[in-house]
């Protein structure tokens, strides 16, 4: 039992990361229903052009803002130009994966063309191995901070969704886009803030995991993938069920690891993706009539 | 176009043979994987452009179709029965995963099918017995017959097996079934309306174009004599569907027009990587927002009257 726990540890650690990807998923679902292929693409934009800034010695918040800025204000772009159009003109779920593919591939393209297929090295200069150990543990500071912004975020997120007045025209607008314009809300600008919001984050996952594997211009494909294995476990209907389907898949792959093996490991997120999908696809924490936030 | 008399199809198949003869020799293996490509892309048309099911899981598909094909090669079976060995499993692999997601709709499914895909290819690379590791496995190919150049060869043999799938896809179109997926694509309520048994229909679209894409995987895998699991990435699923995108739904130009796109485009690029995926995009959006019937459209806009049905 002791032996699992070190793999436990480290499974949450990987899982806070899958967090805020899932949660960045969830929001643009939530908000438009549509499943972003492209969120991975621009969380690599985002890594990338916070790794070019702080080697140009900008301080790293600054870089990190920057980052989820441009993200964001691609994302947000892309929906007021391609998938709010294309929406308006009865696109259906096919079409819109379809044009977030073509997205990530523009994305792709553009972080070859200005950077390169050979990885890079992005160094937050966090105190990594500097903090006290759990359980024999070494407690990663980048993990830590993925955590805390992911709780805070997210929680965050969930409360302005709930409380504020254009958390409630949002829901209105995702619930029903002509009804909610007929009252007057901006039916393209707030789903608009969701994408962008969305991509934020994804930028911010994207440089946190960066800076524990090496950028590669496809390095967020894998991460990605577990992020949507998160996402659905956590229901895709709420934000907390996000971080809860990340931190318990990180949890899940950590003792899979221990007890089954590395290259067990490696396939739990598929086999929970697929097996969700299959059998239960709202997810462990959804509802079963799905609802929009 | 949709019956071409006796004299048309003899100058068709005279063409046919003659094309590998008057290309550069250069160009017959570009030629040569156009053609192994279209067969696959045939299968594809019939999942996204007829029945509107976007699946991201070809990669998987073509991956069981080469390693059967190496497996069974590897035991001594005739290279011919091997071929279709491999198309045979990876329709069954199909049938079975249609079987699962026939209930998924839009995103759920593509996002099915990709872990599918992503699934495969870990089993590929991560088992030594399945699939021979990162460093793949090699396959026996066709010995080169009297000397002939082996990639005029391979565009002579590949040929009637295109027209074949080609042929059989449009025999499919037309049939009840594939209204039965045209009606389900335009609008579901309305076509389960009118009794269309949807499931059964999506697990057969699945099953077709799986056996397209094993076959595409087995021929592929047999001409360039090794299988490389770096092949079966996302990659793949996504050339075949900027192949079916980019080159419409129409059953014979749209498969082969799609697949010269998706062979001349890192053909041309060179070493210029960034160009593919970003003509890859570019091609899928404008398609899909300026062209919905791709590049054949375009053709078969050209060549009849305005205002014509299509």
């Amino acid at each position: 039992m002791e032996a699992v726990i070190p793999y436990a540890l480290a499974g949450l650690e990987a899982g806070s990361l899958y967090a805020l990807v899932a949660a960045g998923l969830v929001l643009v679902y939530r908000g438009t229903g549509v499943f972003n292929f492209a969120h991975g693409e621009l969380a690599t934009l985002g890594a990338y052009a916070t790794a070019t800034l702080t080697a140009q010695g900008v301080p790293l918040l600054a870089a990190l803002v920057a980052g989820m800025a441009l993200a964001g204000a691609v994302a947000a772009s892309f929906h007021l130009a391609v998938l709010d159009p294309a929406s308006r003109r009865g696109a259906g779920a096919g079409t819109t994966v379809i044009l977030t593919l073509a997205l990530a591939q523009l994305l792709h393209a553009l972080v070859l063309l200005a950077f390169g297929p050979a990885p890079r090295p992005l160094s937050l200069g966090l105190p990594d191995g500097a903090l006290p150990r759990i359980a024999d543990v070494p407690i990663d500071a980048t993990a830590i901070l993925a955590l805390a912004a992911g709780l805070v975020l997210t929680f965050g997120l969930d409360a302005a969704i709930a409380r504020t007045r254009s958390g409630l025209a949002l829901r209105a607008v995702a619930e029903d886009r002509l009804a909610a314009e007929s009252l007057g809300l901006p039916g393209r600008a707030l789903p608009a803030l969701a994408w962008g919001l969305s991509a934020a984050l994804a930028a911010l996952a994207g440089t946190l995991l960066g800076s524990r594997l090496l950028l590669e211009p496809g390095f967020m494909l894998e991460p990605f993938l577990k992020g949507f294995a998160a996402a659905v476990l956590g229901g895709l209907t709420s934000l907390r069920g996000a971080i809860l389907g990340g931190l318990a898949l990180g949890l899940i792959e950590g003792v899979v690891g221990a007890t089954l093996g590395i290259q067990a490991r490696t396939a739990t997120a598929l086999v929970i993706l697929l097996g969700l999908l299959l059998l239960r696809p709202v997810g462990l924490f959804g509802r079963e009539k799905l609802e929009r936030f | 176009m949709t019956n071409p008399g006796p004299t048309r199809a003899l100058f068709l198949a005279a063409l046919a043979v003659a094309l590998p003869l008057l290309l550069p020799a250069a160009w017959r293996s570009h030629l040569a994987l156009v053609l192994t490509l279209a067969i696959g892309t045939t299968g594809q048309n019939l999942l996204i452009g007829h029945a509107g099911i976007v699946s991201l899981g070809q990669a998987g598909f073509l991956a069981v179709g080469a390693y059967t094909l190496a497996h069974l090669a590897g035991a001594g079976v005739p290279p011919i029965l091997a071929t279709l060995g491999g198309a045979l499993a990876a329709g069954l692999t199909g049938a079975l995963l249609g079987l699962a997601v026939r209930r998924l709709t839009g995103a759920a499914l593509a996002l099915a099918t990709l872990a599918f895909a992503t699934a495969v290819h870990r089993l590929a690379v991560g088992s030594d017995a399945l699939g021979g590791g990162p460093g793949g496995l090699a396959v026996p190919v066709l010995p080169s017959l009297g000397g002939v150049d082996r990639d005029l060869t391979e565009c002579w043999l590949l040929m009637p097996i295109v027209a074949g799938s080609v042929l059989f896809a449009r025999r499919v179109v037309g049939s009840p079934l594939g209204r039965a997926l045209a009606a389900a694509r335009e609008c579901e309520p309305a076509a389960r309306a009118s009794g269309v048994d949807l499931a059964s229909a999506r697990v057969f679209a699945f099953t077709l174009s799986s056996v397209a894409s094993g076959l595409e995987g087995a021929l592929e895998a047999r001409r360039l004599g090794h299988i490389d699991p770096a092949h079966f990435t996302l990659e793949a699923s996504l050339a075949l569907l900027v192949a079916v995108i980019v080159g419409g739904r129409a059953p014979v130009l749209g498969p082969l027009l799609g697949a010269a796109f998706v062979v001349a485009v890192p053909a041309l690029a060179g070493t210029a990587h960034f160009l593919v995926p970003a003509i890859f995009g570019l091609a899928l959006a404008t398609s899909l927002l300026a062209s919905p019937e791709g590049l054949a459209g375009l053709v078969a806009r050209r060549r009849r009257p305005a205002g014509a049905e299509s």
